[in-house]
């Protein structure tokens, strides 16, 4: 991070780099905002973004909304350095931060996770992952099984064996 | 295997099973986050979920005081992982019988456990079989005001258990990893002292110095004891006396003789029960078992 600030060349946004994705759409990014992604921030050091920075395992639509999420949450990686850059209050991001991942269907959601999870940014992992579990959180199992169309693969008496040896968790 | 009725109750498959689909690392993350009624809800959705909460490090434990006790050991002796209890974490208020096999403990897990021990203040058994740490172990003190029954089996591993305040302590069963050192068996020895009933391993392979000749404590309680010894050992059978020197009341005294080299014969036990049934000081052994 140190050394990807050190490159700016301008005192407003810094170097400039192209993200490519899979399908060939190109995104211009600062190196502040695409620093957020450890994997980029690595290749910045390495010095390797000079031809754009090729994304094979994600989609223009996916690196869309990695690229607004990392636009938004700039501010955060700046402020760390200088808290005059601090962009969005904490209470816009939360707003936008809930709003991107509550509006997903789950094969968005889920490329977004294996996104975010390639890319390695912690946060965006982190909420994807919240977003999952929430979706799971005091469901039945059945619930559990239709949200993610998990098929069951117990017979029945299988099934009843289980619940009846965790019988407290399924009590309510 | 799949039955018709396993068949009939496919949901559609509309959508392929995304979860499957990711990284294990990605479901751990998830399933961490889960409260532990719904991380045991899982085990039922499929075969590949079934287990597949027992693997995950960082679960949740936030379970409410209505829970059974034996749904928390039931958690806590099937996770493979490390567990934390969240900072709300009160105690196990009802809990009278804690069992951990072969749970391996975070860094500084060995605090948590303390805390968790000493905040489950109607323990009355309690079982550390083989409990692991990550590095190099905290030493971490037992303590409970109800403790009637425990057992310390340290076989491969010093986990850096200490004896704190057991009151009521009535019955203890130790096995000690043979580097313990000399200080540490004598504390252990003194904090349980007070028992009716002891089962201890004497079997000091690799012990370095000699265990003292004489306790500066007494087994003033103890009327049963199990020894696990190797007759062959110095230090072993030193320990042995030791124990026996200290304890005037006993009543039933069995001994186990067990060597790596099985070349013990029987000359020695039988020296070494004629050795103490014709000492005087034991005046109240009424049996003993070699």
């Amino acid at each position: 991070m140190a050394a990807a600030a050190a490159e700016a060349t301008t005192d407003g946004g810094g170097k400039m780099i192209i993200l490519i994705s899979a399908d060939g759409k190109r995104f211009e990014v600062t190196e502040a905002v695409a620093s957020q992604s450890q994997l980029i921030s690595n290749m910045i050091e390495d010095d390797c973004t000079e031809n754009g920075v090729r994304l094979p395992n994600v989609d223009g639509d996916i690196l869309t909304m990695v690229v607004d999420y990392c636009n938004m949450h700039a501010g955060d990686a700046a402020a760390a350095g200088d808290t005059m850059k601090a962009s969005s209050t904490e209470e816009e991001l939360k707003k936008f931060d809930a709003e991107l991942v509550q509006a997903l269907e789950n094969p968005v959601l889920f490329k977004l996770i294996l996104a975010a999870n390639f890319l390695n940014i912690k946060s965006l992992l982190d909420m994807t992952c919240q977003r999952v579990a929430d979706m799971m959180s005091g469901k039945t199992p059945e619930q559990m099984r239709e949200t993610f169309s998990i098929e069951n693969d117990f017979t029945p008496e299988e099934e009843a064996a289980i619940r009846q040896e965790n019988a407290w968790a399924f009590d309510d | 295997m799949p039955s018709g009725e396993a068949k009939r109750r496919r949901s559609p498959a509309v959508e392929p099973d995304y979860l499957a689909a990711l990284p294990p690392e990605i479901v751990d993350n998830i399933i961490s986050r889960l409260g532990v009624r719904d991380v045991f809800r899982t085990s039922v959705l499929s075969h590949a979920w079934r287990r597949r909460w027992r693997s995950v490090r960082g679960l949740d434990l936030d379970f409410r005081s209505s829970d059974p006790a034996a749904a928390i050991s039931s958690v806590l002796k099937r996770s493979a992982a490390p567990v934390r209890t969240p900072p709300s974490f009160v105690g196990f208020l009802k809990l009278t019988k804690l069992s951990l096999s072969e749970v391996e403990l975070p860094p500084h897990g060995e605090r948590q456990l303390e805390a968790m021990i000493a905040a489950s203040p109607l323990l009355l058994e309690l079982s550390l079989d083989n409990v692991h740490s990550f590095h190099h172990s905290e030493v971490w003190f037992v303590r409970g005001p109800n403790i009637r029954s425990l057992r310390i089996w340290a076989v491969d591993q010093d986990f850096g258990c200490r004896i704190g305040e057991l009151p009521r302590l009535e019955d203890a069963a130790i096995f000690l990893d043979s580097e313990v050192t000399t200080q540490v068996l004598c504390k252990t020895l003194e904090g349980i002292a007070h028992v009716e009933s002891l089962d201890f391993n004497a079997l000091m392979h690799q012990f370095s110095d000699n265990p003292p000749e004489r306790f500066s404590f007494t087994f003033q309680n103890l009327r049963s004891l199990d020894l696990h010894a190797c007759l062959d050992q110095i230090s072993s059978t030193s320990l042995v006396f030791s124990i026996l020197r200290c304890a005037p009341n006993l009543e039933k005294l069995e001994i186990e003789v067990g060597c790596y080299d099985d070349l013990v014969d029987d000359g020695t036990v039988e020296g070494f029960a004629n050795a103490q049934t014709s000492d005087d000081i034991f005046p109240r052994l009424r049996c003993l078992v070699t």
